[in-house]
């Protein structure tokens, strides 16, 4: 099975799942999982561990044997993984690469709708992303003393009495998945972000 | 050794899929399985389709071993979406369309013969391999995602165009068994499986949208073919029962004709403004108009659509060329290209007969699916009057499309004035609802919940040379013997009633083998003696050889037919001897067709 590239791979343990099942039973777990953590702040503490790699606690399940052995590091690394595939989809690489200081705003603009439409096809195939905030922009929201700083970011006349009601000025982002493609190259070719193409006559 | 799970597979002409549905539990849950597969070399991605493409690499690719999956080393080759890309890029390389081909029995489909008018020394397949392949991919991520579940344990379902005809499900059969599907698998028509999808979505509360007497066309249009099944509404013990009345013939017309058709008005907008596309521009544009066609077809939206093709090299801005096109000319393009207003006494143009032609596949001349609809309406109907659907249910890609839907209402209304047939209410899942379907299917067909009655969609003749004085260079006088009649039912079988046919032993015994959708009454030992070319369709000859030995030893064996349709809804035709208890079977005769 293709576990080890998620990052989930370990939330997994927590609830051993059939071997048998599927890789789409787990994104099913995963958003429960998610939307869990979000809203139980119980549940939150005792994944932390879990997820920044700290000895589990004794009531967790060991993984099979078989799960262990698929966590090798992958062959390249993942940022590299992440570039190749929006050259090869959305030809982003190109796209930064190449100055546009001498070109037309609507040459640039021709070219960029593409690039734009297949840039975010990989964004939301690869990462799902959500906003973290469904209310629109602009409405007043409130927040307890309790909220989480990595989710929130408070600005303006921001005192210590809680709770603390403003805007909201950008509804924030999530990814609810990290699915990058598997890569089983050499260690040569882990560096090619985009072949040569050769047209041959 | 009992099956866990009922598994759906869709081998398409333009992508494959696999659903499944635990048999376990009250409730069918029916699941995608999402398919690892190669995006580019040495990169696997999890897709929900598998593009039934199949790339044949060079050494170095091996070499590389660019195309090594978690399951196989050292491949030479790739199905998926990668091959799906490189059909653009290295067409010679790369095999499309298989399925088609399965059902052209102009060739040896198990010669290697694709990718089709590739030079001599590029590395070729069968039809039968190619699908074998795009099976067993699907089987090994199965085997992967399911360890104590082996897939020939389980209950398979594979679907099959209605309009494949006896040889091509065979064939079908036989790439499927190559790749490790199980023995007992069930073969099931798409338009019927997209129907159990929309089953499986409703419930029970299917019984409240239809009523008896209702006729429910479905209407499949994929990306290469186009295939129609009216099924109706009847009545047994107080329950509604489905029955499927009737099947269209198999028409080469698809979504990728479509985006064909728009690159080829784009184009021609490029070359208005001066710029002349590449052959790899071309196919890029090709890819760019299957994007833009959804947006094309909407019934909302700014007036000019912008389509662009990016340069090729790493000078992108600088290469990329743009035309604006009008969103609706474009649009009506489409639509009265393939869904032209047309009356329901319309014929579609016949299929140019060229022979030269004739060796790629059969595509249609007449891309007009209302058309072909109409045509087989009316083939459907009573004495003058066509058969008048009450329901349509829609599947394939193309009918994301509000656009094509209501031109095709609104088509039809204009036929049954007064009358004008309903949509299905409910989600239709376009792109997984024959995978869906048939995981379905294999559920309820455990738990003898809902199924749709029908038997073969087709009787079935063979060829019987008449007896008498042979006329130097006039071919003898051809009699069609009706083997299996409209309607016949899985697991049945009939005793062909005829004068004995007498076999040479040793020699194979070839029969011509014809099909009618039309021909509804004719029973079994129903002798024809002549016949229009609309109502039998010829298709692969059938060939027995008799052993020595068995049975006949004047030398020829006095011999009946007897057919049957296995529970698993296969045909097969049978040879008994009247003189012994010997009997043979008679195979399709795909391979020597071409020679």
């Amino acid at each position: 099975m293709l576990t080890s590239r998620y990052p989930t791979g370990s939330i997994t343990e927590l609830t051993p799942l059939p071997s048998d099942e599927a890789p789409v039973g787990r994104i099913g777990l995963a958003v429960r999982v998610f939307f869990r953590v979000l809203f139980d702040a119980a549940l939150a503490e005792r994944l932390r561990p879990l997820l920044s790699g700290e000895t589990p606690p004794a009531t967790v399940v060991a993984p099979p044997a078989v799960e262990a052995k698929q966590k090798k590091p992958p062959a390249r690394n993942e940022a590299l993984n992440l570039l190749a595939m929006l050259q090869r989809e959305a030809r982003l690489v190109d796209f930064l690469q190449e100055p546009i200081a001498d070109y037309s705003d609507e040459q640039i603009g021709a070219a960029v709708r593409d690039v734009h439409r297949d840039s975010a096809a990989v964004l939301k195939r690869v990462f799902a992303l959500r906003p973290i905030r469904q209310d629109a922009e602009g409405s007043t929201i409130e927040l307890g003393g309790d909220y989480d700083a990595a989710q929130y970011r408070l600005t303006g006349r921001v005192d210590d009495r809680p709770p603390f009601r403003g805007a909201l000025a950008h509804h924030g982002w999530r990814a609810t998945q990290c699915a990058l493609p598997e890569w089983t190259g050499s260690e040569s070719a882990a560096w090619v972000i985009a072949p040569a193409v050769v047209e041959v006559a | 050794m009992t099956a866990k799970y009922a598994v759906g597979i869709d081998l398409g002409t333009t992508n494959s899929a696999l659903a499944y549905c635990a048999l376990e539990g009250d409730e069918p849950r029916v699941e995608l399985l999402p398919v690892p597969q190669l995006v580019a070399p040495a990169t696997i991605e999890e897709r929900g389709l598998l593009p039934s493409f199949l790339f044949l690499g060079t050494d170095a690719d091996a070499k590389a071993k660019s195309f090594d999956l978690p399951w196989e080393k050292k491949r030479e080759f790739a199905v998926g979406e990668l091959a799906r890309r490189q059909a653009a890029e290295v067409p010679t390389r790369t095999v499309a369309a298989a399925k088609s081909w399965l059902t052209h029995s102009r060739v040896d489909r198990h010669q290697p013969i694709l990718p089709w008018n590739a030079p001599a020394d590029v590395p070729k397949v069968s039809p039968v391999a190619a699908a074998t392949r795009y099976l067993a991919h699907l089987a090994a991520t199965w085997q992967a995602a399911f360890r104590n579940a082996p897939l020939a344990e389980q209950y398979l379902v594979l679907t099959v165009p209605a309009s494949f005809d006896p040889a091509a499900r065979e064939l079908t059969r036989e790439a499927a068994l190559a790749a490790g599907l199980p023995e007992n698998m069930v073969l099931l028509e798409e338009p019927q499986a997209a129907v159990y999808a929309w089953l499986a979505d409703q419930g029970d509360r299917w019984r409240k949208q239809m009523k008896v007497g209702d006729r429910l066309l479905v209407c499949d249009v994929g990306g290469g073919t186009t295939d129609f099944t009216l099924i109706g509404v009847t009545e047994e013990a107080g329950d509604l029962t489905l029955t499927r009345l009737a099947v269209g013939n198999h028409i080469l017309v698809g979504g990728d004709n479509m985006d064909l058709a728009l690159a080829h008005y784009v184009a021609g907008a490029f070359s208005q403004k001066g710029v002349q596309l590449d052959p790899w521009q071309s196919v890029a544009l090709w890819h760019s108009c299957r994007t833009a066609k959804e947006a094309l077809l909407s019934a909302e939206g700014p007036k000019k659509h912008p389509i662009a093709v990016l340069g090729r090299g790493s000078k992108l801005i600088k290469g990329t060329v743009s035309v604006e096109v009008e969103r609706e000319t474009a649009g009506n393009l489409l639509v009265e290209g393939f869904l032209p207003q047309c009356e329901l006494s319309d014929k579609p143009a016949p299929r140019r007969a060229s022979g030269f032609r004739e060796l790629g596949l059969p595509f249609e001349s007449d891309t007009a699916i209302t058309r072909h609809l109409a045509a087989f309406l009316q083939s459907q109907g009573e004495g003058d009057e066509a058969a008048r659907p009450t329901h349509v249910l829609f599947n394939g890609g193309v009918f994301k499309s509000s656009l094509l839907r209501e031109r095709l209402f609104a088509v039809m209304s204009s036929w049954f004035a007064g009358q004008p047939p309903q949509g299905m209410s409910g989600n239709q899942d376009l792109d997984y609802a024959v995978a869906r379907g048939a995981a379905y299917y294999g559920f309820a067909k455990q738990r003898k919940a809902v199924r749709i009655r029908g038997g073969t969609a087709r009787s079935y003749y063979i060829g019987i040379e008449t007896a008498g004085l042979a006329i130097p260079g006039a071919p003898r006088p051809l009699r069609a013997l009706c083997v299996v009649p409209f309607g016949m039912e899985e697991g049945a079988e009939s005793d062909v009633p005829s004068d004995e046919i007498g076999l040479v032993v040793g020699e194979p015994a070839q029969f011509r083998f014809f099909s009618s959708a039309v021909r509804k009454d004719d029973q079994p030992g129903t002798l024809l003696s002549s016949w229009s070319e609309e109502e039998l369709a010829e298709t692969d000859p059938l060939v027995a050889t008799l052993p020595a030995g068995e049975g006949a030893d004047e030398g020829y064996a006095p011999v009946k037919f007897h057919s049957k349709i296995t529970e698993l809804g296969m045909f097969e035709l049978w040879c008994h001897s009247t003189m012994s208890d010997h009997r043979w079977k008679l195979e399709f005769s795909v391979r020597d067709e071409a020679t």
